[in-house]
């Protein structure tokens, strides 16, 4: 009994210590990337308990043709950092009006992804396979809208400035990515990335995504408008997130199939 | 020969035109009414909320550099985004337009109105000789839709309505799709009641437990894919507790499907010995419909859940086949005094499994077609009782290319008492019909461009069918389809070899408001 509690206690001090440790990291830099690449992608992905947002997309081809999109999305995550759910429902163009998409996203696994399509009434699953090609037509691709794990790469901290660090992430795995690498511009207090630039194997940068504009809502730091540029093609897309509201109270039980065939309207409004 | 001048279930037969044309005339301004009334007061005075929420939203969008100057710490560096060089300001100018546009239209509490639709024009030429249908084309058609939506946090309605002037037939054709409204009581029950288009089951194009009305003219004619289904005057309710849901649905009155029936497409008539079209003095094929009695309706059900990533779900249904595959016999002791075809009573239980495995996604189906009416397979006007089997495994090999594959199985029962009885033991199919399906897409140009093709195989019955698929957003409201709906087979009398006649290719543009 007592060699237990021993440990238990030693378990906890050592917690306590810890916990301790981290609270100045506002004020001092950090030096370990994961931990700085970790703290981006809560605070890029996981604001909130759970939150609202319209979003809307103009995407420009290389020979300047513009189309649009705009979409509701509703997200609650299971834990900061982990399991999330996403609803995304789809108002234009007109002719993907009511499409609605549930994302179940698992950290460390693949996604569980279906697609409802309103003229056959049909719930679709789909393969999880596809995270770095195009969102719904756009320049981002899946994994830019509900975010890469960051167990998934290796990261260096190449620089500290005054205002950012600059990381290196490095793919532990090269099946499914097309980069060899990416550097992140984060900002050091609110730990959203300023700039994310893709490199190929070649050494050149291919594809680059901006924040325009942050805003805070809620007292949290939110990216409300990124561009993403695809530097080969000179096309790139514009998004704008509007109507954010975090920490609404979301129920777990709306991300499912029945959601899909009819959106709920109670958090959608 | 009556004209039928709607595919409306009220208007199946007999019932006049206009009677049809008033109920959807009455249906879109009752809608259109109701919309108005809605609308206007939001529009007005917006409700205390509403106005609260808007206000707090422009004091955010203004807050970046006011947040930046005043508050410490994290809001401090949020305004520190330096505006990019290459968005120019009028690109992200148009957000702010746009933005505008979005805040005019009615939102809140109250419902919220939507309207949408298309305006498409089909053409569909035969490519092949057809000795059984004089019309070569087998669509012509100019098409209206337009879409309603009124929601609302609690109720919502619905209405998708079809015009469209068919060249083929000559008639003007109106066909509701959906009139339904949506409550959801509470969030572990809700129900849909009215005309809806209903849809369960994993396999693509194969429907094994899916006993929901399809329209098989349509899908072998360039039709968009979502007109194979056919709408039904029905009720559904879903019970969801956790992880487990429960879908009912009543259908009052049986609605079968939209089958061939020798008008617009030919097909093999084992009477005749022959492929008929509308030729044939036998077509069009007017089943005799089973009595509009409530005991006549038809129950479908599914028990649905998640264990992990996979889905798994249970189904039942009590009803009639979907397809007048019986005989009405003049005499009922007398199997060969047929006087016409009509729909056998059949109950259907089955299951399925999705879920992912090696980097794709597989699923599993099985159903057992219980054709109670003929349980021995010796009742040569019923067909047997079968079982049903489908394995399907789909996966990205490359980026945006997809491929899919099937195969799917189809056992008759008591086959020996069927051939034994049979008037046309010539014509029936196989103990075990075997079918092979493959899908590839491949999608272009920022999702603009999809080229396609869906291959069905009968390895047992030698016959195919490939629909080869292009289409291309031209410009956002404006799509292009073209593509091909190709029948071969080696007898007249199989699945998709009697259709052999109808081959053809076909070319759809879309636009959408």
């Amino acid at each position: 009994m007592k060699p237990i509690m021993k440990t238990w206690l030693a378990a906890l001090a050592a917690g306590f210590v810890l916990s301790v440790s981290s609270v100045p990291a506002g004020a001092e830099d950090l030096k370990d990337a994961r931990e700085i690449v970790d703290r981006t992608n809560v605070a890029q992905y996981y604001a909130g308990k759970d939150g609202r947002a319209l979003i809307r997309m103009k995407i420009v081809d290389g020979k300047g043709r513009s189309q649009r999109r705009q979409f509701s999305v509703l997200r609650r995550d299971l834990k900061d950092g982990g399991d999330q759910n996403y609803l995304v429902v789809f108002d234009q163009p007109a002719d993907v009006r009511n499409t609605t998409f549930l994302v179940k996203k698992h950290a460390g696994k693949d996604d569980d992804r279906w697609l409802y399509l309103p003229g056959l009434d049909l719930v679709k699953r789909i393969a999880a396979s596809d995270e770095r090609t195009s969102f719904v037509g756009t320049h981002f691709f899946y994994e830019d809208i509900s975010g890469r794990h960051p167990a998934e790469d290796n990261h260096q901290l190449l620089e500290t400035t005054d205002t950012e660090y600059v990381v290196k992430s490095t793919p532990k795995s090269t099946t499914g990515v097309e980069f060899a690498h990416y550097t992140l511009w984060i900002n050091k207090k609110t730990f959203l990335p300023s700039k994310i630039e893709y490199v190929n194997s070649q050494g050149k940068v291919y594809r680059r995504i901006e924040t325009a504009q942050v805003q805070t809502i809620q007292g949290l730091p939110t990216i409300t408008r990124m561009k993403v540029s695809d530097l080969e093609s000179g096309g790139y897309t514009l998004s704008d997130i509007s109507s954010v509201q975090y920490d609404l109270g979301i129920p777990d039980d709306i991300f499912v199939e029945t959601s899909l065939r009819n959106p709920p309207q109670k958090w959608l409004r | 020969m009556r004209p039928t001048f709607c595919t409306t279930g009220q208007c199946r037969r007999r019932s006049s035109p206009w009677r049809c044309l008033l109920i959807a005339a009455a249906a879109f301004a009752a809608l259109a009414l109701s919309s108005r009334a809605f609308a206007q007061p939001e529009q007005g005075e917006p409700t205390p909320e509403e106005s609260l929420t808007e206000e707090s939203f422009e004091g955010e969008a203004e807050g970046p550099v006011d947040a930046a100057d005043s508050a410490a710490s994290p809001e401090e560096a949020a305004g520190d985004t330096e505006p990019l060089e290459e968005a120019s300001e009028e690109d992200w100018g148009e957000f702010d337009e746009w933005e505008e546009q979005a805040e005019d239209s009615p939102q809140g509490t109250a419902f919220q109105f939507e309207l949408g639709g298309f305006v498409e024009v089909l053409t569909a030429p035969r490519v092949v000789r057809s000795s059984a249908s004089a019309n070569e084309f087998v669509a012509n058609e100019a098409r209206f839709r337009l879409n309603l939506d009124a929601t609302h946090e609690v109720a919502s309605a619905r209405f998708r309505g079809d015009i469209f002037a068919d060249a083929v037939q000559m008639r003007i054709w109106f066909d509701i799709r959906d009139a339904s409204v949506f409550v959801r009581p509470s969030s572990w029950f809700n129900m849909r009641f009215g005309r809806q288009v209903l849809t369960w089951g994993t396999g693509d194009f194969l429907f094994l437990n899916d006993l929901f009305p399809k329209d098989f003219n349509s899908f072998f004619i360039g039709r968009a894919d979502e007109y194979l289904k056919a709408p039904s005057n029905s009720i559904i309710t879903t019970f969801t507790i956790k992880k487990v849901g429960l879908d009912l649905v009543w259908t009052p009155i049986f609605e079968p499907d939209r089958f061939i029936d020798g008008e617009r497409l030919s097909f093999f008539n084992p009477f005749a010995g022959d492929i008929i079209g509308d030729r044939s003095p036998l077509t069009p094929i007017e089943p005799l419909f089973p009595e509009q009695r409530l005991r006549n309706g038809t129950v479908h059900g599914r028990l649905y859940g998640t264990a992990g990533a996979y889905e798994l779900a249970a189904y039942g249904y009590v009803g009639y086949w979907p397809q007048p595959t019986a005989f009405d016999l003049a005499d009922p002791t007398d199997p060969t005094s047929v006087q016409g075809l009509t729909y056998a009573r059949l109950a259907v239980y089955g299951a399925s499994v999705r879920g992912p495995m090696f980097g794709g996604l597989f699923n599993v189906e099985a159903a057992y077609y219980d054709s109670f009416e003929d349980r021995d397979g010796t009742d040569a006007a019923i067909p047997n009782p079968q079982l049903r089997g489908l394995v399907g495994y789909e996966r990205e090999l490359f980026p945006k290319f997809q491929m899919g594959l099937q195969y799917y199985l189809e056992y008759t029962v008591h086959y020996d008492d069927l051939i034994a009885n049979s008037l046309f033991p010539q014509y029936e199919p196989d103990e075990f019909r075997h079918l092979l399906t493959l899908r590839l897409t491949q999608l272009l140009v920022l999702d603009r461009l999809e080229l396609s093709l869906f291959a069905f195989f009968s390895p047992n019955e030698l016959d195919t069918y490939i629909r080869p698929r292009i289409a291309y957003k031209i410009i956002d409201p404006l799509a292009f389809v073209f593509g091909a709906n190709l029948m071969f087979g080696r007898d007249d009398f199989t699945f998709f070899g009697q259709l052999q006649e109808n081959t053809n290719v076909y070319a759809r543009l879309r636009y959408s408001f």
